[in-house]
């Protein structure tokens, strides 16, 4: 197994699951105000991404890659609103259960570790760069 | 061992500990992952300096150039770890690559530098 290989397979992976973190977040704040149609029905319930390792058969590179993408299961908040069209016969409309700084949270974090992988891709080329050099004569 | 061997064994550690790191920094955020890093060089030099007696050309070299390297993956004992039993530091990790990607560089001009100095003394 090439090291320098399986490094790159390592930090590819981690793009992508990244990147995949940051559609749900993308996800939840776009339907942060998504609320059902009709008279007491539900409304948009927040996604959550979560993170496995997985071993490559190939190149022997461990890998991550997402586990699942499940929901929130913490409750709605309740407004009065009786003129909605999603208020229930007491005029309380229930509303998305995403928190907003939780998501700058999480879209910050996601952001990072996005960087930091594409960090580790610089560097393992600069390392094949310099040992393609020594072939160079000098 | 030569020089040459030693510099090629340098590099296949700093290219492991990279492939290491970048396992790291893959599973940033994957609960229950444990840091890993590779072993310190100088254990590995002391573990090749003991080596069984040839007494004859026909014997096996414990030292051989054609084996494949295999450095030895530990477990990190780092002391900060999140809810979700995740240790990796991206500080850590970021280190780690860039010393591993300057132990190469090092390394390469190291060898370039041994190879003009056999050079010239082939060419007289």
């Amino acid at each position: 197994m090439d090291p320098l290989r399986a490094a790159s397979a390592s930090a590819f992976s981690g793009l992508t699951a990244q990147s995949m973190r940051l559609r749900i977040v993308s996800e939840n704040i776009a339907n942060s105000e998504s609320t059902g149609r009709t008279s007491g029905s539900d409304p948009y319930r927040r996604k959550t991404v979560s993170f496995a390792q997985e071993l490559d058969a190939v190149t022997g590179a461990s890998l991550v890659s997402v586990a699942e993408v499940g929901e929130d299961p913490s409750s709605f908040t309740v407004v009065h609103d009786p003129g909605h069209p999603a208020a229930d016969a007491k005029g309380n409309v229930k509303r998305p259960n995403v928190n907003m700084i939780v998501e700058m949270t999480d879209l910050r974090q996601a952001a990072r570790s996005y960087e930091a992988n594409l960090q580790v891709i610089r560097q393992g080329r600069e390392i094949s760069a310099s040992l393609i050099d020594m072939l160079r004569s000098s | 061992m030569d020089v040459f061997g030693v510099i090629s064994k340098h590099v296949n550690w700093a290219s492991q500990r990279h492939a290491v790191a970048a396992a790291n920094v893959a599973n940033l955020d994957t609960p229950g992952f444990r840091a890993k890093q590779v072993a310190p060089f100088e254990l590995e030099i002391n573990a090749t300096a003991m080596r069984l007696m040839r007494t004859a050309p026909a014997h096996l070299s414990t030292t051989g150039e054609g084996r494949s390297v295999g450095f030895e993956v530990i477990e990190q004992s780092s002391p900060d770890e999140t809810h979700s039993g995740n240790n990796v530091s991206v500080e850590g990790e970021m280190r780690v690559i860039g010393e591993a990607a300057r132990a190469v560089s090092g390394n390469t001009a190291l060898y370039k530098l041994f190879h003009r100095m056999a050079m010239s003394a082939v060419k007289g």
